[in-house]
């Protein structure tokens, strides 16, 4: 499967359309990129990490993205539109009544987005069910990636998912954490001791910087699942 | 019930590679005895007493192609993962398929009020989006308990209908 990858030239050419492809999903030419705490993630991970393919987007040895934080899709839509999942004139029709683009991402009606989501707290316990299903078929190419928010960490539901992936050693799991400390409670010692007690292994790195992602992203090790406390600015 | 339901769960893996088997700790002594957790290991998941991920990682091997059964008592299963049978099986559009102990007869011996489902049958049966979601009965796994009881006039799985054979009406 081919990766975006090329010159660092044309690479930030591509970033660069992001904020006109935002625009089309917001309907406001002046939305920063910034206001998007996921942004810089989800553009790292499918230009520089993911193993997927517009020609193929079911294609059994794919990687898996799986927006948890469903609540927010308008920046996946935009980097699905830049890598040419989407048509980027569908961007535009976003949330209307016969839009495939809902408010919350449905996988029965985008190419690319592989579950529907938007109430928080599902993407990790279905991704460590989707892992547990391609280790019992032997599949050991896929990685599964899980997009969360600080404040949905808070749902328990997280947890139960965060202690047996770690205890099963699910190292096709790479969890990541965009935290932009809107959790109300905040979380004591740190997110990512939170995954570590559970025997995975993290890796806290600027959620705007790509190469710092980028790198975050391959630090997992065998034998063990991987999180990535992507740290972005306050909203 | 438990008895019947293992083996049956037994040969379903036994015979289709596709099957998986979800638990969350009730059933696990009963599969380990029959051996079923050494010879089908990748297959057969015990989550921990964490009925949530029961229900969401038997959709999530779902959405991978597999063909999950998740077992665990009728409030368990369905009344404490309500919203994962909602969003995680139903809107997902993805299936599985859900035993339960303690409907009704197959324990009612034994088994305290506060382990049987306040909701009627058909209350369970609320989350029917894109795909078709029913609580699969003691029935539709054969078991001889319940048999014997159908044959009394109750319908398997349901406490509060006597009137029609359990043949009748299976959907």
């Amino acid at each position: 499967m081919p990766q975006a990858a090329t010159s660092p030239a044309a690479r930030r050419a591509r970033y660069e359309q992001l904020p006109a492809l935002l625009s089309l999903v917001t309907g406001d030419e002046k939305h920063a990129p910034s206001a998007h705490s996921t942004l810089d993630v989800v553009w790292t991970l499918y230009d520089r990490f993911l193993r997927v393919d517009p020609e193929r987007p079911d294609d059994p040895d794919r990687d898996r993205f799986y927006l948890s934080k469903g609540h927010g899709p308008a920046a996946t839509y935009a980097v699905l539109a830049a890598r040419g999942f989407l048509d980027p004139e569908t961007l535009s029709t976003h949330g209307g009544f016969d839009s495939s683009l809902g408010h919350h991402p449905d996988r029965a009606l985008v190419p690319g987005i592989e579950i529907a989501s938007g109430s928080l707290g599902h993407g990790l316990p279905l991704a460590v069910g989707a892992a547990l299903a391609l280790r019992a078929q032997r599949r050991w190419r896929p990685r599964l990636v899980c997009l969360l928010g600080d404040a949905e960490l808070e749902e328990g539901s997280n947890h139960k998912a965060i202690a047996l992936a770690g205890r099963l050693g699910l190292d096709r799991l790479l969890a990541i954490v965009v935290d932009n400390r809107s959790a109300s409670h905040g979380w004591p010692g740190g997110i990512a001791k939170r995954f570590e007690v559970e025997g995975w292994t993290s890796t806290v790195a600027s959620g705007r910087e790509h190469g710092a992602l980028e790198r975050a992203f391959a630090a997992a090790r065998a034998g063990r699942p991987h999180v990535v406390v992507a740290e972005v600015e306050t909203s | 019930m438990r008895d019947r339901f293992a083996d049956v769960v037994t040969r379903a893996l036994d015979e289709d590679e596709r099957v998986a088997l979800v638990l969350a700790e009730i059933g696990v002594a009963r599969l380990a005895e029959l051996g079923v957790l050494d010879r089908h290991q990748a297959r057969v998941v015990n989550v921990g007493i964490r009925e949530q991920l029961l229900i969401s990682v038997a959709a999530g091997m779902a959405l991978e192609g597999m063909r999950p059964v998740a077992h665990s008592y009728a409030p368990f299963l369905v009344e404490r993962p309500f919203e994962q049978i909602k969003l995680d099986l139903t809107h997902q559009d993805v299936g599985a398929v859900l035993v339960s102990i303690g409907a009704s007869y197959d324990a009612s011996g034994r088994v305290a009020p506060i382990r049987r489902p306040a909701t009627s049958r058909s209350s369970r049966r609320y989350p029917a989006g894109r795909s078709t979601f029913r609580v699969t009965r003691s029935r539709r796994s054969n078991c001889s308990r319940a048999r014997s009881q159908a044959a009394a006039g109750y319908m398997c799985g349901s406490p509060t209908r006597r009137t029609r054979s359990p043949i009748s009406t299976d959907r």
